[in-house]
C-alpha cells in the first residue's frame, strides 16, 4: 500500500474541480459530455474549470474525429493524479480528526 | 496544515471537518454513479472472445493468407469494440493502470497470459507437429471463452472496487 502525503491543493479544491478530478481519477479518459452530465454544469462552466486544471498541468484535453464527429476527451495527467490523491489524503486527515 | 478558511475546510474547526467529510462523501457518490455506467453489455465480452477465437482457429487452415485475412478484420473488430465501449459509456479505462484493483488485475493478466501461451503452444504442437487437425480450433475456443470471462471479471471487480470507497 502506497501512502500519499496529505497536501491541500487550491486548484483542485473548488467543488466542481474536485468533482471533475474525482471522476477522471477513476478512469483513463472520459468524454467531455459525460463529465458535464456527471458534474451537472453547462459546457461553458465545465470548459472554464477544465482550462484552469489544464493550466495547472493536471488535466489533458484530447480531441479526435470519429465518424466525422468531433470527440473531446479529458484525462488526468500524472501530476494531476498525484495532486488529487494528496488532496483526498488531506481531506481524510481533516475528517480523521472527527474520530479522534 | 491549518488556517484554511476559503470555504470552511479548515482542520481546526468542526465546520471544516464536516465540509471535508461532505466533499469525500460527494466524491464517493460520484464514483458509485460512475460505476453504474462502466459495465459493458454481455455481448461486448462475447464479441471479444469470438474475435480471438476466429483468429486462433484460422491456424487450423494451415494457410498463412487465411490467418492474415482473419487477423486483419479481427484487429479492426477489437478497435471497433473499444470505440463502441467509449460510445456507450463515455469512458475508457485500463484496470492495470488506473482504478482500485490494479494489483489484482495485473496478477490475473500475468496468469492468463501464461495460460494463454501454454494453450497456444500445446495447440500449435498438436496442430502442426502431431497433425491433429482442428487442435487450434479447440485452443481458440478455450482462449476465446477465457478472454471473454476475464473481461467480464475485470469489469466486475473494477466496478466493485469503485463502489467500495475512495
Amino acid at each position: 500500500v502506497t501512502t500519499v502525503a496529505p497536501h491541500f491543493d487550491a486548484v483542485i479544491h473548488p467543488p466542481p474541480r474536485l468533482q471533475i478530478c474525482g471522476l477522471l481519477a477513476a478512469v483513463d479518459s472520459m468524454d467531455f459530455s459525460a463529465v458535464r452530465d456527471a458534474v451537472g454544469v453547462s459546457d461553458s462552466v465545465l470548459s472554464k474549470h477544465v482550462k484552469q486544471l489544464e493550466e495547472a498541468g493536471y488535466v489533458k484535453v484530447g480531441k479526435a474525429t470519429i465518424a466525422s464527429r468531433q470527440r473531446t476527451s479529458l484525462s488526468l495527467t500524472k501530476p494531476g493524479r498525484a495532486a488529487f490523491a494528496a488532496h483526498v489524503a488531506e481531506l481524510r486527515r481533516i475528517t480523521g480528526a472527527l474520530d479522534g | 496544515m491549518t488556517g484554511r478558511a476559503q470555504d470552511g475546510t479548515d482542520d481546526g474547526t468542526a465546520t471544516g471537518r464536516r465540509a471535508a467529510a461532505a466533499q469525500l462523501a460527494g466524491l464517493q457518490a460520484d464514483r458509485e454513479a460512475l460505476a453504474e455506467r462502466l459495465v459493458q453489455p454481455w455481448w461486448w465480452d462475447a464479441a471479444l472472445g469470438l474475435l480471438l477465437f476466429v483468429v486462433l482457429s484460422s491456424y487450423s487452415f494451415h494457410n498463412t493468407w487465411i490467418t492474415v485475412a482473419a487477423a486483419v478484420p479481427c484487429l479492426a473488430g477489437i478497435a471497433g469494440l473499444r470505440a463502441v465501449y467509449q460510445r456507450i459509456t463515455g469512458t475508457w479505462w485500463d484496470a492495470r493502470k488506473v482504478g482500485p484493483v490494479q494489483g489484482r488485475v495485473r496478477r490475473a493478466m500475468r496468469w492468463w497470459l501464461a495460460g494463454y501461451l501454454g494453450v497456444l503452444v500445446l495447440g500449435c504442437a498438436a496442430e502442426y507437429l502431431l497433425d491433429v487437425r482442428g487442435a487450434m480450433v479447440a485452443a481458440g475456443a478455450v482462449l476465446g471463452v477465457t478472454a471473454g470471462l476475464l473481461s467480464h471479471w475485470v469489469s466486475t471487480i473494477y466496478v466493485a472496487g469503485l463502489r467500495e470507497g475512495l
